[in-house]
């Protein structure tokens, strides 16, 4: 087990070096230039020039490939063009945010997602079958952004139940702990803060969480229809087992496999997918610095943040990998 | 004696869109405590669904039950389902055709054994983690498998066919139930395990002092194990009575065609094997009168207009059929 990890962890460093050199590739290759973006179209020609020189932009790409490469090992992603400031401590201050998002998301997601599964195949062809099933349909159809207005128009703005964006109201941020405020309020027994940064995390979590609570639904509806056809299923029955404990225990606990897998794929796109809800709802994230930096050309911060994100998500992979082998005792790692 | 099982008149159909398939169309069979009864009949003639009936185990929708299984005098069919767990695994066992993926592959087998002990104690003081695991450990060790305290830990996965049958009566008799079904228990095993386990599994009644209904189409094995049998054909029992008694005189024309189709030794080489013609009747479109009617070499014109009601004949023995064969006071037609 612990020689499948460690080949797995080496593993981590070819994928890696793939999706540095295909960021840094798509930044450098496609864009335009980011020395004329920074100095507006008025700019003199040897003012971009001096600009290029000043950030390296003249040297030969595979130079400048390996500067950022030998940066980034080291956690260095380099300065923003636009504001000068280290890019690794702004990833570092925003990724808590992206976080406590995707890890309310996917909370949210695997309870309603694999309870309105489970009670779709046990009671199969029912009204909450056909209803769950309809819901799940639009939740994988319905783009995040749309849902995630029609939210704000009618929790906070109709209603004004909940709070449109950010991630706590102003001075309400409870002391740094682990940076995730749900978390940190509770350590520091702020619950005023605690109550208020809930709040603020319903509209965004449940919005980012719909695609994904859409796809474990009808996942775990297919695999838990196919489990409790099963023998042992049956033998389980013949040996007095109330219904609930055939289901959970014996039916779910085989179908959670393929769902953990979803789970752990559906984890890694909402830590990086979340450019969209976050931009929505001003959640001070990954994603939402992604696409600032995007629109002002700031290829390092791309590259950094993109980097991180897909450290992230294969990281999330080894993680579900390894879990395989706790539930199910017939994967062996060797 | 009161019977320990009295299933009477049992019709367990599937009502699947339009149709109606009469899997089990009227069966009446009765086990006495200790007993080992045998039934016998081919494939799709409702043994196993009938065995499924007792337990309820078949989905409802789409089976439908009616009749009677009384089990000590309680009507399983119409008791709440509360009632049938208590009675499933504690009182009736069963033990099922596949081995290899009858047992969860998530759980250790001691584990699961033990889990049978446990939720049979709700009412009568909580049995220990402990004291159910030692119980597993001692079925296993009683069922003949070697090394029983390391095997209890290994999954399903580690153990061949022949070992998890093994695991599947020592979970079925756990609890010291009243009554084993056994549903083709060899069928899907090598046949030199399945002698050994048929051993076990009538040694281990004995012990257990459980009656034992053996659903098989082996009249082999029949012959071998029960002291009584009673033979199926589409949906009901046609024939019953003592096994020797049986295979000696056959009453029922299907019985007899069973019975020939046999290959024996002391036959003379050329012979060819007795066949019964024709093919078992659509269980959705069972005939007016007898169902065997269209495959019998004795048909008369009354066997396609009525059907004919199982009745006591010869003492002991009950037939289904209007012109028994073999009688020892009357002559076939």
């Amino acid at each position: 087990m612990a020689k499948y990890i460690v080949r797995r962890i080496l593993l981590l460093f070819p994928v890696l070096f793939g999706v540095s050199l295909a960021t840094f590739m798509v930044m450098h290759l496609f864009t335009t230039d980011p020395a004329e973006i920074i100095l507006g179209q008025h700019a003199t020609t040897e003012r971009v020039a001096a600009l290029r020189e000043e950030l390296g932009l003249n040297k030969p790409i595979y130079v400048q490939y390996a500067d950022y490469l030998s940066d980034a090992v080291r956690g260095d992603f380099g300065k923003s063009v636009i504001t000068k400031t280290s890019i690794s401590d702004e990833l570092m201050k925003r990724f808590p945010a992206t976080l406590e998002l995707a890890l309310a998301a996917i909370f949210i997601a695997s309870v309603a997602g694999i309870t309105a599964g489970v009670i779709s195949a046990v009671k199969q062809n029912s009204i909450f079958d056909y209803g769950s099933m309809v819901a799940a349909l639009m939740g994988v159809s319905m783009p995040i952004f749309w849902l995630g207005l029609m939210m704000i128009i009618v929790f906070s703005v109709t209603l004004g139940w909940l709070p449109s964006s950010g991630r706590i109201s102003i001075g309400m941020t409870p002391e740094h702990v682990t940076g995730l405020y749900l978390l940190d309020s509770l350590i520091t027994g702020d619950m005023e803060a605690f109550s208020d940064a809930l709040k603020h995390l319903i509209l965004p979590a449940v919005a980012l969480g719909s695609y994904s609570t859409a796809i474990i639904a009808r996942m775990t509806r297919a695999t838990m229809l196919e489990t409790i056809r099963q023998d042992y299923i049956r033998t389980a029955r013949a040996k007095g087992l109330s219904e609930k404990v055939v289901i959970i225990k014996h039916a779910l606990r085989n179908a959670l496999i393929p769902i953990v897998t979803v789970i752990g794929l559906q984890m890694g796109s909402l830590l990086g997918g979340a450019v969209l809800t976050e931009t929505v709802f001003s959640w001070p994230g990954i994603g939402s610095y992604v696409v600032e930096g995007i629109m002002a050309s700031d290829y390092p911060r791309v590259q950094g943040a993109v980097l991180l994100i897909g450290t992230i998500f294969v990281l999330v992979n080894l993680v579900v990998d390894i879990l395989y082998s706790v539930l199910d005792p017939r994967i062996q790692h060797s | 004696m009161t019977a320990l099982l009295e299933i009477k008149n049992l019709q367990t159909h599937f009502h699947i869109g339009k149709r109606v398939i009469k899997a089990v169309d009227g069966v009446t069979i009765s086990v006495q405590p200790g007993e080992i009864l045998a039934i016998v009949g081919e494939s799709g003639c409702g043994k196993s669904v009938t065995a499924m009936s007792i337990m309820r185990l078949l989905p409802s929708p789409p089976a439908k039950h009616s009749g009677q299984v009384l089990f000590e005098g309680h009507d399983i069919l119409n008791m709440p389902m509360e009632d049938v767990q208590n009675i499933r695994g504690k009182e009736i066992s069963m033990i099922f055709q596949e081995p290899m993926t009858s047992l969860n592959p998530a759980y250790k087998i001691g584990d699961q054994i033990a889990e049978t002990v446990r939720v049979h104690h709700r009412d009568g003081g909580k049995v220990s983690k402990k004291a159910a695991w030692d119980r597993a450990v001692e079925m296993l060790e009683k069922v003949g498998i070697p090394g029983a305290a390391q095997r209890a830990r290994q999954y399903p996965h580690q153990m061949s066919g022949g070992m998890r049958q093994r695991v599947m009566i020592a979970m079925a008799l756990a609890c010291n139930p009243k009554l084993l079904l056994a549903d083709e228990p060899t069928t899907a095993l090598d046949v030199t395990i399945q002698a050994q386990i048929l051993d076990l599994i009538r040694d281990l009644a004995q012990e257990f002092n459980t009656a034992l209904v053996l659903i098989t189409h082996d009249l082999g094995v029949v012959a071998e194990m029960a002291q009584n049998m009673a033979v199926m054909y589409a949906g009901r029992v046609v024939e019953q009575g003592a096994v020797a008694d049986v295979f000696d005189r056959p009453h029922h024309p299907y019985t007899a065609g069973l019975l020939d189709s046999i290959p024996r030794l002391d036959g003379t080489k050329k012979q060819r094997l007795h066949t019964i013609e024709g093919m078992v009747p659509d269980l959705a479109h069972l005939p007016q009168g007898c169902t065997f009617a269209d495959r019998c070499e004795y048909g008369q014109p009354l066997c396609r207009q009525k059907k004919p009601e199982l009745q006591a004949v010869d003492g002991d023995r009950q037939v289904a059929c209007h012109y028994p064969l073999n009688l020892t006071g009357g002559v076939h037609p």
